[in-house]
């Protein structure tokens, strides 16, 4: 028993101080599975294939989710503001069953989803 | 001809059984996080569940004792005693956690919020084991349980890359992420290897009175019914994996699993996947409740059984009563389900030694199986399993808590 | 018949087969000249718990002190027993016994009150 547990913590706890270049992956990591949550549940809703009341509760989670996000990196990054900002506009469409104006929505989602990525992969490149 | 009824119908239930919410929240992690590289764990998982589930059916139909019977006679009291709390604790987790998914399910239906959930449906829950129709009720859930078999269908329609699949049945490390692969590898064989299965399923036997003419249903029923629930673990595994890691959604909460399946079926995968969930939580929270009446009951020589009435076994109805309302806490206080799921299926895989082990060696003892002892193969991949997955979990929890 | 194997922690049954305990201990009477007898099995929490500890067993004495339950363990004469096969069989009824002491008091003070446990 011993045996096992005695690397298991040591691992464990080199594993507890995490810099903040790993902070940053693991948000950004968090921020780009929910911004792609809010797009595909937009999607599904502009295609009537998910009831409203979860499309706006899924949408609100995101926001939450990717909020979380921005503030344990503490950052005032355009592109994360722009995207708190799209995802509020989704609601408001799904709020006011507007089917047509979510299409421009979707369209500005993915393009701040690419530019998350990049922003990723240079953070990748950089550690 | 009522052989066949009864294995058809025990098939039936352990499809049910095996699949809950951990098989399900499992299976979806792991397909949005890892793509297909995780299926070695579930196939490991499901042939070390049939033969633990073969075996205390084994148990039960030749030495007429359950699981819980047998261990504590053994090995004494002041040894059952230990598996007895880790257990108990165990199952308090995971019927949280059935109970939260069933809520889950609930709330995707209908959005209101799953907290208002939890108690009308551990009351609905209480109420059938009350009314001391459960026979009879779980072959009925278990026939709706079939409608988890929409993602195999899945499966078809989104045509994935065969040569990608047969490749990561063997174990792989990933590239990154390492721990948390590990943690969800844990997680996926704490799911499959639920200890609560074989005390359950050796009462079940004893309580139908099995004898040893029931040994070849015993095998039909434990290889078919873990075969095909897994077959099912297996599509949501695939269908995450088709669909949701593409997108880059890795699942850290039920509703993005919600959406696995409105890519292939539209409109009716949402439903499906809500009702698909419901239903293999519910029928896992009963099982699981009424496991936890036994294993007690069972270790102090109370009466009990699933078709009593509660004035016939009077201790045995007020601790499945006080555990299913107990058990909602752990929603009401706000806990996620989905962490809450992962976090109990690794702990099982923890405790597995501590059932596993007494099981073995009642299982080799001639006592209790006469001639109907283990072979080595089935001592060999049992032991094997068991091994992996403690040594996996020692090491991969505290990563995932410490780490993440 | 090994008594440890084939008799302590066996499930314990009355003649019609109804469940009432399991054996949590068995005693010994010492007889000075004489071989030992197998005098009687205990069944009962008390029992029990000083199997685990002493402290536990001393705790739940009290407990029972003030609940007014048999603090002692229940005791079966050994000629009660019948049979050891897979269960113990005791020759008596077991709903006139203190083994089921606490069944009997939840089944009348607390699950008759629900409904649909009459």
């Amino acid at each position: 028993m011993k045996n096992f547990l005695l690397p298991g913590l040591l691992l464990g706890l080199t594993a507890c101080g995490q810099t903040s270049q790993e902070k940053l992956t693991d948000a950004l990591k968090t921020t780009r599975s929910w911004a792609a949550t809010a797009q595909m549940v937009g999607e599904a809703w502009q295609q009537g294939n998910v009831p409203d009341r979860y499309t706006q509760q899924t949408l609100v989670k995101s926001q939450q989710e990717i909020d979380k996000s921005i503030q344990e990196i503490n950052t005032k990054n355009r592109t994360l503001q722009n995207l708190k900002q799209t995802l509020q506009e989704m609601v408001t469409c799904v709020e006011q069953h507007d089917k047509e104006k979510i299409t421009l929505s979707l369209q500005q989602i993915k393009l701040e989803q690419q530019q998350i990525e990049d922003w990723a992969k240079i953070q990748g490149e950089q550690s | 001809m009522s052989k066949i009824l009864e294995i058809f119908l025990g098939i039936v239930t352990s499809i049910g059984g095996f699949l809950d919410v951990g098989a399900i929240a499992t299976s979806a992690e792991a397909g949005s996080s890892f793509g297909f590289h995780l299926l070695w764990a579930i196939v490991l998982g499901t042939i070390c569940v049939i033969f633990l589930v073969e075996m205390s059916g084994r148990l039960a139909a030749v030495s007429q004792h359950t699981l819980a019977d047998a261990v504590r006679e053994r090995f004494g009291f002041n040894f059952y005693v230990f598996p007895l709390i880790a257990e108990v604790i165990v199952d308090f987790l995971v019927l949280g956690a059935e109970i939260g998914g069933v809520c889950i399910a609930l709330q995707l239906l209908t959005g209101i919020d799953l907290r208002w959930w939890a108690l009308p449906v551990a009351f609905a829950i209480w109420l059938l084991l009350w009314k001391g129709t459960f026979g009879l009720i779980e072959n009925g859930i278990s026939l709706f349980g079939l409608v988890t078999l929409a993602f195999v269908v899945a499966i078809f329609k989104l045509r994935p890359d065969l040569p990608a699949l047969t490749q990561s049945l063997l174990p792989s490390l990933p590239h990154q992420d390492t721990p948390h692969y590990l943690f969800i590898a844990v997680s996926i064989l704490g799911a499959l290897i639920s200890p609560y299965l074989f005390y359950f399923y050796s009462s079940g036997a004893v309580e139908d009175k099995w004898d040893k003419s029931y040994l070849g249903v015993n095998r039909a029923v434990a290889s078919l019914g873990m075969g095909f629930g897994s077959i099912v673990s297996i599509g949501v595994l695939i269908v995450a994996a088709q669909v949701l890691q593409p997108r880059g959604i890795t699942v850290d909460s039920y509703e993005q699993a919600a959406l696995m399946l409105t890519q292939p079926f539209g409109y009716w995968g949402f439903i499906l996947f809500a009702v698909s969930l419901g239903i293999a939580c519910f029928g896992a929270a009963l099982e699981v409740t009424l496991d936890t009446a036994y294993i007690v009951a069972q270790a102090l020589g109370w009466n009990w059984g699933e078709n009593l009435h509660p004035r016939e076994a009077a201790r045995f109805s007020s601790i499945y009563t006080v555990f299913v309302f107990s058990a909602t806490v752990l929603i009401l206080i706000g806990l996620d389900p989905l962490q809450l799921t992962l976090f109990s299926m690794a702990l099982t895989a923890v405790i597995l030694p501590t059932v596993i082990v007494p099981f073995l060696v009642l299982m080799n003892d001639r006592k209790y199986v006469g001639d109907h002892k283990n072979g080595w193969i089935s001592n060999g991949v049992v032991v094997f399993t068991t091994i992996l997955a403690f040594v996996l979990a020692i090491v991969a929890i505290p990563l995932e808590i410490f780490g993440g | 018949m090994h008594l440890i194997r084939d008799v302590l922690d066996n499930q314990l049954v009355d003649r019609n087969q109804r469940k009432m305990g399991k054996v949590d201990g068995i005693v010994i009477e010492l007889r000075p000249g004489q071989p030992p007898r197998l005098a009687y099995l205990e069944t009962g929490a008390t029992a029990l718990a000083r199997r685990l500890h002493p402290r536990l067993y001393q705790w739940i004495f009290a407990l029972e002190r003030r609940w007014g339950k048999c603090e002692l363990p229940y005791r079966i004469p050994w000629a009660k027993v019948r049979d050891t096969g897979i269960d113990v069989e005791i020759d008596v009824e077991a709903e006139q016994t203190p083994a089921l002491d606490y069944e009997r008091w939840l089944r009348n003070h607390v699950i008759k009150h629900i409904p649909g446990g009459k």
